[in-house]
C-alpha cells in the first residue's frame, strides 16, 4: 500500500510510545499494519532526517546487543506535530468514509 | 547481483562527504540489523544478504530523498567556501577598522559632494559606502539569529536594488538587468544557502548562514 506522505507521522506515532532505531521503526509499522504497510527501507532514514531537521524527533547514541546504534526520540514538538497530523488524518478519514458510504 | 557496497555508491552519489559518511553508517546498522533477523528466522546468508538488500529499496530513490534532505557536495562547498571573506576581514585588525570606518566616512564625503552640488559624485559615493556596509560589516554585528538573520538579508537586498536604481536613475530596469547577470555568482550562492537553511537545523547553523 502507497505510504506517500503519511510515513513522517507513522514515525512519529512509532516514537511516542518509546525511543528506537531505524530498523526497529520499519519493523513496528510493519508489524502493526500487519504488514499492509510496506515500504522501502532505504526512504525511512531521509524521512527521519527531516523530522530531526524540522526539530520533531532527536537522535542520540545508544548500544544494543554490544554494537553502537543510533536511536531516535519525539521531541515535545514532535509530539504537537502528531496530535495535529493525528485530527488531520482523522478528519480525512471521516470525510472520504462518508463518500464512500461506510460512516 | 547488487551488493550493499554498491547500493550505497548509487545512493550517496552527489552528497557531500560528510552526509554520504551518515548514510553508510545507518543503512549499513540497518542492513546489519535485517541480515540478522533474516538468519535468527533460518535464512542462509546468501539469502540473508538478498533479503536485507530488497527490504532496503531502489537506491536511486533513496538518494532523491537523501537529496531532499543532506547537504549535496556543491551545498558543502559553498558552505565552505562563503565564509573566506569574513575571515580574511576579521583576522586583520587593520582591515577590520578600516572596513567599519569605511561608510561612515563615505557618507560624509557624500554630504560634501551634496553640499558644493556634485550631485552624482554624492550618489556614487553614497552607493558605495551603503554596499561596503551591507556587504563588509555584518561579520562585525550581533546577527546570530534567524530573526536579525532575516531582518538583515531583507535590509541587504533592498539596498542593492536601491542602489542600482539611485545609479541608473529612471533606466533602473536595464540596471537591475545588468546587475542580475553580473551577480550571478551571487545569487546563486544566495540560492544555495537559501536550501541549506532548509536542511540545517537552526542548531547547526554557522555564522554565515545567518546573513
Amino acid at each position: 500500500m502507497n505510504l506517500k506522505g503519511t510515513l513522517p507521522t507513522l514515525i512519529l506515532e512509532v516514537l511516542a510510545e518509546e525511543s528506537s532505531h531505524g530498523y526497529r521503526i520499519a519493523q513496528k509499522i510493519k508489524q502493526s499494519s500487519d504488514g499492509l504497510l510496506d515500504f522501502k527501507e532505504g526512504t525511512l532514514y531521509p524521512a527521519l532526517h527531516k523530522l530531526e531537521n524540522e526539530g520533531s524527533v532527536e537522535s542520540f547514541e545508544g548500544v544494543e546487543s554490544g554494537r553502537a546504534r543510533r536511536y531516535y526520540r519525539i521531541t515535545s514538538a514532535g509530539r504537537k506535530v502528531l496530535k495535529d497530523n493525528r485530527a488531520e488524518w482523522q478528519q480525512l478519514s471521516r470525510a472520504v468514509s462518508m463518500i464512500l458510504g461506510e460512516a | 547481483m547488487t551488493t550493499l557496497d554498491s547500493w550505497l555508491g548509487l545512493a550517496v552519489k552527489h552528497l557531500s562527504k560528510e552526509s554520504a559518511e551518515t548514510v553508510r553508517r545507518e543503512i549499513q546498522e540497518h542492513f546489519e540489523a535485517a541480515r540478522e533477523a533474516a538468519l535468527v528466522s533460518g535464512h542462509d546468508p546468501l539469502q540473508a544478504d538478498q533479503m536485507a538488500l530488497q527490504a532496503l529499496g531502489d537506491p536511486g530513490a533513496a538518494n532523491r530523498q537523501y537529496r531532499k534532505v543532506l547537504l549535496t557536495s556543491s551545498e558543502a562547498k559553498v558552505l565552505r567556501e562563503s565564509n573566506a571573506e569574513s575571515r580574511m576581514i576579521c583576522s586583520n585588525r587593520w582591515v577590520k577598522w578600516a572596513i567599519l570606518s569605511t561608510p561612515g566616512s563615505l557618507l560624509l564625503l557624500s554630504t560634501i559632494f551634496l553640499a558644493v552640488h556634485q550631485v552624482d559624485l554624492a550618489r556614487g559615493v553614497l552607493v558605495f559606502g551603503a554596499l561596503t556596509a551591507i556587504f563588509f560589516m555584518p561579520p562585525f554585528l550581533p546577527i546570530y539569529t534567524s530573526t536579525r538573520g532575516r531582518v538583515y538579508r531583507a535590509i541587504k537586498w533592498i539596498v542593492m536594488v536601491g542602489s542600482i536604481m539611485l545609479l541608473q536613475g529612471a533606466d533602473g530596469r536595464i540596471g537591475l538587468w545588468l546587475a542580475s547577470c553580473c551577480l550571478f555568482p551571487m545569487f546563486y550562492t544566495e540560492w544555495k544557502r537559501m536550501v541549506i537553511r532548509r536542511k540545517l537545523p537552526i542548531a547547526h547553523w554557522p555564522r554565515q548562514l545567518y546573513l
